[in-house]
């Protein structure tokens, strides 16, 4: 058993998967002004440690591997952190309801390819919605709204075909919804005065030739 | 003489309330029953086991053993104890167990099929143990398990489709085992993804989803690039 035990932990260093450089990143990166990752204490490194940290599930408390990632309303502030890329085997992560700046990195889906789950929703996100994040596709649920997103939906997000939840509304979004999408509600979609197509109102033909460009 | 009635009825007297006593402890003595046929079944070399002792009235003061304000045993905590053996399908008789916790062992044998009568489980972690055979379609009657921690031992066979029917599992485990077949993707395994089932040799995973999503998404219709 301790065997198996050393060879996990042998696999993580060879893989690159490492939660806790992967934790000690995120909290650098960002401002906590509420000191909502106070608990996250680094000194004292015991198997499984980081399993007990605020926000954080563990895949079990054996070993420090995390499966989900919650820190929706922690007040936190400064860009998606890059370091979440250790995070290899992290499958939801939820940042809503903070101040996160920047845009969403168009390398999520290499840096987490098992996201099962994501909600970035209600933070101050701008830029586009990256092309890349159709390659996550085991995404089940995909919560954008309520940021200063602009552009277009990117046609690739019809590539996830394990979709059952989605929501971009209350963006600056604009442009023709991919009609593989076109199954989700109006709720989905609306606050974006430029969105247009199923489930909102047609498209004029000035938008589908800008689009064809 | 005159005594006689009264001594009689005395003794009819305690009779009465230390058969009523038996069979108001009957139920706990069940399930002290239950953890003593797994004793029986395990070899203990630390010890853990010492205080499980069948003779009490129920197993409620048993170290590793958790009861709730029913004296019913809610928790069996026994990972990383060093135990070897074998599970017995007197566990299933637990009722009221929530969470069955034996990983980290060098338990051998099968999971037995009587753990599908653990309705009220939330937790069953038997990972890195040798488990050996299938794992029991019956698990899919455990409709309120939240973990399911089967990776790293030695099962067979394929993973049953039960299983993608406890809509509440939000960890599954069953990597590094020898299970073969194709890999579910409908139902709660929409939320799983190759993590949950690398290192099975045989098993199918795929990259790629089968099946289209399921409503509100349509199939995708044909784009134009």
């Amino acid at each position: 058993m301790n065997l198996i035990i050393l060879l996990t932990l042998l696999l993580t260093l060879v893989s690159g998967e490492d939660d806790v450089q992967c934790l000690r990143g995120v909290k650098s990166s960002l401002n906590d002004p509420r000191q909502s990752l106070a608990t996250w204490n680094f000194s004292n490194s015991s198997i499984g440690f980081i399993c007990n940290f605020n926000g954080v599930t563990c895949w079990n408390d054996q070993q420090n591997r995390i499966i989900t990632l919650n820190l929706g309303d922690f007040g936190l502030e400064g860009g998606v952190p890059k370091d979440l890329k250790q995070c290899e085997s992290l499958q939801n992560l939820d940042l809503s309801g903070n101040k996160l700046t920047g845009s969403i990195p168009n390398d999520l889906c290499v840096w987490l390819p098992y996201l099962v789950s994501l909600d970035l929703s209600d933070n101050e996100l701008t830029g586009v919605i990256p092309d890349g994040l159709g390659n996550c596709t085991f995404l089940n649920t995909v919560v954008l709204s309520g940021n200063k997103l602009s552009g277009g939906i990117p046609n690739s997000l019809t590539n996830l075909r394990r979709l059952t939840r989605f929501s971009v509304a209350n963006n600056e979004l604009n442009g023709s919804i991919p009609s593989g999408l076109g199954g989700f509600g109006k709720e989905s979609f609306e606050g974006n005065s430029g969105l247009c197509g199923k489930p909102l109102r047609k498209c004029s033909t000035r938008t589908r030739r800008l689009i064809a460009l | 003489m005159d005594r006689m009635p009264s001594q009689i009825s005395t003794f009819s007297l305690l009779l009465f309330i230390l058969v009523l006593y038996n069979f108001s402890t009957v139920d706990g003595n069940a399930e002290g029953d239950a953890l003593f046929a797994l004793k029986t079944r395990l070899t203990d070399p630390n010890n853990v086991l010492q205080s499980w002792d069948p003779t009490l009235i129920n197993p409620c003061m048993w170290l590793h053993v958790t009861c709730n304000f029913q004296n019913s045993v809610s928790r069996v905590d026994l990972g990383n104890a060093n135990l070897n053996g074998q599970l017995v399908p007197e566990l299933g008789q637990l009722v009221n167990l929530q969470y069955l916790e034996i990983f980290g062992n060098n338990i051998s044998g099968i999971i037995p099929e009587e753990l599908g009568n653990l309705t009220s489980l939330v937790s069953l972690d038997l990972y890195e143990n040798q488990l050996q055979g299938h794992i029991p379609k019956t698990l899919g009657k455990l409709q309120k398990l939240r973990y399911l921690r089967l990776n790293n031992n030695a099962l067979r066979g394929t993973i049953p489709y039960s299983l993608t029917t406890i809509t509440t599992l939000q960890v599954l485990d069953l990597s590094n085992n020898h299970l073969r077949g194709y890999v579910p993707v409908n139902g709660s395994f929409s939320h799983f993804t190759p993590i949950s089932f690398a290192n099975n040799p045989k098993l199918i995973v795929p990259a790629l989803p089968q099946a289209p999503a399921p409503a509100p998404a349509p199939a995708p219709a044909p784009l134009v690039s």
